[in-house]
């Protein structure tokens, strides 16, 4: 018997959960390329900006496809205020001094290539970023440093919020959404998790750590979160899909006017 | 009501017999422990009955002497002289065909197919049967050996769902001792619910369904627990790599009552509390579970049994994140013996399934809790009303409840303790089936099933439009039905025996499924969730028509299986493109989307059922596919668990008297899976663009498994054996998951990425027996 249970031991140890991971060549068809739409309108001026690109095919590098001489305005529709954008590098459209109203709708034209696109976004109200702390947690093994904002989530139901993290002042691609759903009306700990095993992601002593708190259209939470979920190419979803756009006229991406404020904690 | 018209009519014009008939009737056991004996088969000349799932057999033979030749897998075949003047009462004990000691078995030890009989699309496997199936870690599993079954599809590596002709893994109907079973996983899949020592037989539907079977689409899985040994006590028990079993049982009153405990438990998070880190230490990894079940017999015509199951599951990292789930069966029967022609059973079943995730980070503390509970009651009467004919009907009563999420919490969280709604139905069933064996040759069993689901209140229902936005709201009061289903379900089912050793069947049955899983991740999770029909989610209904040749070969040494079929099903749900599947909200149809679906295929089964090498070889092609609107552009796509081939080769070989050499080895396409079409960039991140639903396929998947078993000491009451396997022997990499990221070694590219979970993995148990 103890031979047994010590053989045992010896085999589960060389055996258990052992899980291999490697590059494999998969054959993808290429598609029909897409306009892609990114559309940001804050309550700060500087941040008015547009990007417009097609799909590219999997096996195509990385570098967007910026499309230039598109036709690109936002329209305050709550005021009939229309500010036309102007191309700064191809496929980058900006306005250096707009800044949107919370309470107010936008609504974003773009022409190009024949195709005319449009989306609306309602700037939310703004609520206060109490504060940044940063915590250490124990995730599976694994001593990190974690990001946490505070913040009160006013009575009402229907707020949305994202949160921006930049390490060093290089911002982290990992999305973070939240909505009063499940915290309405309490003050809410937001914690940002990040399970990336890059070490460059990792918060260091002495390192800056800045989060951008966005109040956003429920819309707008619906995009990120749906990106999330079945978009990233690193999910379990079942049925991967292209996530819930705002946008109309067959562009895939998203239009949203959010609120903005940002604070910085350095690592101890 | 058409269709119960014409099944009297039948019934009562059956030719009346002008030769003067009597009944034999009784309980098959096996002499060593008392054991009902399942299907066993009793004949006499032309006429033959099998025992039902008490064990007991009615069959009407004429005046005289008769001579009864009773058989049963494993057991010797016995022969009984009875001399009928008069009905009568006989019990029939076997004896087991491997106590002779020394002796090779060169006996039947796998059940065969039924020639005869009108009963198609069934699968049945026993305990023994599985016995030497190599194994991941040691852990025998009737769940995992029934995939390699045709026309019964693993979900995949670390899944214990599994898919019966193109339907869905929530589309099994899984009894235990009839409570229905709603999560059969242990430990996210890797390991089933059943303790294999348990359970006397499993019995798999994936076609013909009998009438008395109802509420899911694609199958049923019926398994029976032992009753536990009237005769002798007995200990069993195994010591395997990752968990430890024992099975006490014996008798009360020696031949009247009797009792059985059986338990198992993981200890891989023994292993964890022994790792010196303490962030490993405090991880929680385990499950347990524990059947018991008492029988009592109260003379010659009653019989009571208690049945029950508890199993859990826990899951945690130190004190921060907790999940926790378990099934809970109750099974409360009683079986009466009216006459020799009448027997009776009625069940009051319970059946609950929950789950709790407890999180607990910096001043959030909260818990979350689900359940479904059921409450069943079921009354069926078997008439054996002469020799041509067996009419079974009966009722079955099932209130469901359902919370589909409750948050508690601490003060300090920024989590409100919230509920959804509770939801209650009732589904009410009747039946009725009759088989009639015209002549000969032919014979028929036609019945229907009349099922009613009620929705009843109280709660708020929902109005939709299209885009899954609610437009009315309708409040219904405690106990005020919403709305009630009826659907009937026909039950047909032919065969034609050419001669004793090959014979014809079609058969023909609908079936309608009132609760219903949606799951949008590629593995069964605890937390999926399960929902009953509303207002707006139709019941599932499936349509299934299949035909089938049996053979028997070399005088029985030899089987060959050949069944088709196609399935058309409707009202198939799935999740909206980017839907919350954590919504805080009762109208939960707001996520969901609805189609139909087809499913067709062909089965084939060769079978060594004889001799010191046995085994069989299984092949289906197939295909299926759903159509929903709002996915794939409204088109026909293949469903996630289409696969077009899938292989098995099952095979045992008894070297001698102490060892048994096995293997099996499994092909199969691989899923439907959905790629990107290309890429795009947003938040300075590459992501992937999507244009059509399960477009492409995982690659295929093969693996080998190995075992042997030692015997090292073999007495007539006790048993002490080794096994050995090796699960994927030539460490083939199958894929688990294929993800698309941006590149490591080149950062302006992208690359996909495979995981795979098992390569290679041997395991040692030791069972014993006294």
């Amino acid at each position: 018997m103890q031979n047994i249970i010590k053989a045992s031991l010896v085999l589960l140890s060389a055996a258990m959960l052992q899980s291999c991971t490697k590059v494999i060549d998969v054959k993808l068809r290429d598609a029909d390329k897409k306009y892609v739409v990114e559309g940001i309108l804050t309550d700060a001026p500087g941040n008015c900006r547009v990007l417009l690109s097609k799909t590219k095919n999997f096996s195509d590098n990385n570098e967007p496809l910026g499309v230039s001489g598109a036709v690109v305005s936002i329209k305050d529709k709550t005021n009939g205020t229309v500010i036309a954008l102007t191309e700064l590098t191809p496929g980058v459209y900006v306005d250096a001094s707009f800044a949107g109203t919370p309470g107010h709708s936008y609504e974003l034209s773009i022409t190009a290539g024949g195709a005319n696109f449009t989306a609306v976004s309602v700037m939310p109200q703004k609520i206060k970023f109490d504060s940044l702390y940063i915590t250490k947690e124990q995730l599976f093994g694994d001593e990190r440093t974690l990001a946490n904002l505070e913040f009160i989530d006013p009575p009402a139901f229907g707020n949305s919020y994202r949160a921006v993290q930049y390490l060093n002042g290089r911002e982290l691609t990992n999305i973070f959404v939240t909505n009063d759903d499940y915290t309405n009306d309490k003050k809410n700990y937001a914690k940002l998790f990040i399970f990336s095993d890059d070490d460059a992601d990792k918060a260091k002593p002495g390192d800056t750590v800045t989060v951008d708190m966005q109040c956003i259209d429920p819309v707008i939470y619906r995009y990120w979160y749906s990106l999330d979920q079945s978009a990233t190419g690193n999910n379990q979803s079942a049925a991967p899909a292209n996530p819930v756009s705002n946008i109309t006229g067959g562009a895939i991406g998203y239009f949203s006017a959010h609120t903005i404020e940002t604070k910085t904690v350095v690592v101890e | 009501m058409r269709p119960f018209i014409l099944f009297i009519t039948i019934l009562f014009s059956a030719p009346l017999l002008a030769q003067e008939n009597f009944t034999v009737s009784g309980t098959v056991k096996l002499k060593s422990t008392g054991e009902t004996v399942i299907g066993a088969t009793i004949r006499s000349g032309k006429s033959g009955t099998v025992s039902n799932e008490y064990g007991f057999y009615s069959l009407t033979l004429p005046k005289g002497k008769n001579t009864l030749e009773v058989s049963s897998i494993g057991q010797e075949t016995k022969k009984v002289d009875v001399t009928l003047e008069k009905n009568t009462i006989l019990n029939i004990s076997l004896e087991d065909a491997s106590q002779n000691l020394g002796e090779v078995t060169i006996k039947s030890t796998a059940s065969g197919r039924s020639i005869s009989g009108t009963q198609m699309g069934v699968e049945r496997l026993s305990t023994a049967e599985i016995k030497n199936i190599p194994v991941l870690m040691g852990e025998r599993d009737l769940m995992k050996a029934v995939q390699l079954l045709p026309g019964i599809k693993s979900a995949g590596d670390g899944n214990s769902g599994f898919y019966v002709r193109g339907g869905a893994t929530d589309q099994n109907l899984i009894l235990l001792d009839e409570a229905p079973v709603y999560n059969a996983s242990h430990l996210l899949g890797f390991f089933s619910t059943f303790n294999s020592d348990a359970i006397k037989d499993m019995t798999l539907y994936k076609g013909g369904m009998p009438a008395q079977y109802g509420g899911r689409l694609s199958s049923v899985l019926d398994i029976k627990m032992n009753d536990g040994n009237n005769q002798d006590y007995s200990v069993s028990g195994g010591i395997g790599l990752i968990s430890a079993k024992l099975n006490v049982e014996g008798p009360i009153v020696k031949d009247k009552s009797s009792f059985l405990i059986s338990g198992r438990r993981t200890y891989a998070d023994v292993f964890l509390k022994l790792s010196p880190d303490s962030t490993i230490n405090q991880n929680r990894l385990y499950f347990y579970d524990l059947n018991a079940k008492l029988n009592y017999t109260l003379g010659q015509k009653d019989r009571l049994y208690l049945s029950g199951y508890f199993g859990q599951d826990q899951l945690g990292v130190g004190e921060s994140f907790g999940l926790s789930w378990g099934n809970a069966t109750g099974t409360a029967r009683w079986n009466h013996i009216f006459n020799s022609k009448m027997f009776s059973n009625t069940s009051l079943i319970f059946s609950n399934y929950n789950y709790k995730i407890k999180i607990r980070a910096g001043a959030n503390d909260f818990q979350i809790f689900s359940q479904i509970r059921d409450w069943n009651l079921k009354q069926e009467f078997q008439w054996y009303a002469n020799s041509r004919n067996s009419v079974r009907f009966g009722l079955n009563s099932i209130f469901h409840t359902l919370r589909p999420g409750e948050i508690t919490s601490s003060s300090t969280s920024s989590v409100n303790s919230s509920a959804l709604q509770q939801r209650y139905s009732l589904e009410n069933s009747i039946f009725g089936t009759n088989t009639w064996k015209a002549s000969e040759k032919f014979s028929l069993t036609y019945g229907v099933r009349l099922t009613a689901f009620s929705i009843l209140g109280k709660g708020d229902f929902f109005d939709m439009n299209s885009k899954g936005e609610i437009t009315d709201t309708f409040n219904y009061k405690s106990g005020e039905i919403v709305k009630t289903y009826v659907n009937p379900e026909p039950r047909l089912a032919a065969s034609y025996e050419f001669n004793e050793s090959a014979s014809v069947k079609a058969s023909y049955v609908r079936n309608v499924q009132n609760m219903h899983l949606i799951s949008n991740s590629t593995s069964n999770n605890p937390t999926d969730k399960w929902i009953a029909s509303t207002n707006l989610i139709k019941p599932e209904i499936a349509d299934q028509y299949s035909i089938g040749y049996y053979k028997n070969l070399a005088d029985n040494k030899y089987e060959l299986t050949l069944e088709t079929y196609y399935k058309d099903m409707q009202n198939q749900i799935d999740y909206r493109n980017g839907a919350d599947i954590f919504i805080n909200s009762d109208a939960i149809e707001s996520q969901l989307l609805f189609g139909k679906g087809r499913a067709y295929g062909l089965e084939m089964q060769f079978k060594k059922k004889v001799g010191k090498w046995t085994g069989w070889v299984s092949y289906t092609l197939s295909k299926t596919e759903r159509k929903i609107d709002g996915i794939s552009n409204n088109e026909w796509y293949n469903a996630r668990q289409d696969r077009t081939h899938d292989i098995s080769v099952v095979s045992t070989y008894q070297l001698n008297k102490k060892w048994t050499l096995s293997g099996n080895w499994v092909y199969y396409t691989g899923n439907a899976i959905t790629f990107p079409a290309g890429k795009y960039t947003v938040n300075n991140q590459v992501v992937f663009y999507y244009t059509e639903r399960n477009g492409y396929r995982m690659p295929a998947y093969h693996r080998l498994d190995l075992g042997a078993t030692c015997v090292l000491k073999q007495t007539k009451k006790t048993l002490s054996e080794l096994s050995f396997s090796v699960y994927n022997a030539y460490g083939r990499e199958n894929a688990y998951t294929i993800e698309f990221r941006q590149s490591k070694s080149d950062p302006t590219r992208t690359e996909a990425v495979q995981t795979a979970l098992f390569k290679f993995i041997p395991s040692v148990s030791y069972n014993f027996k006294f």
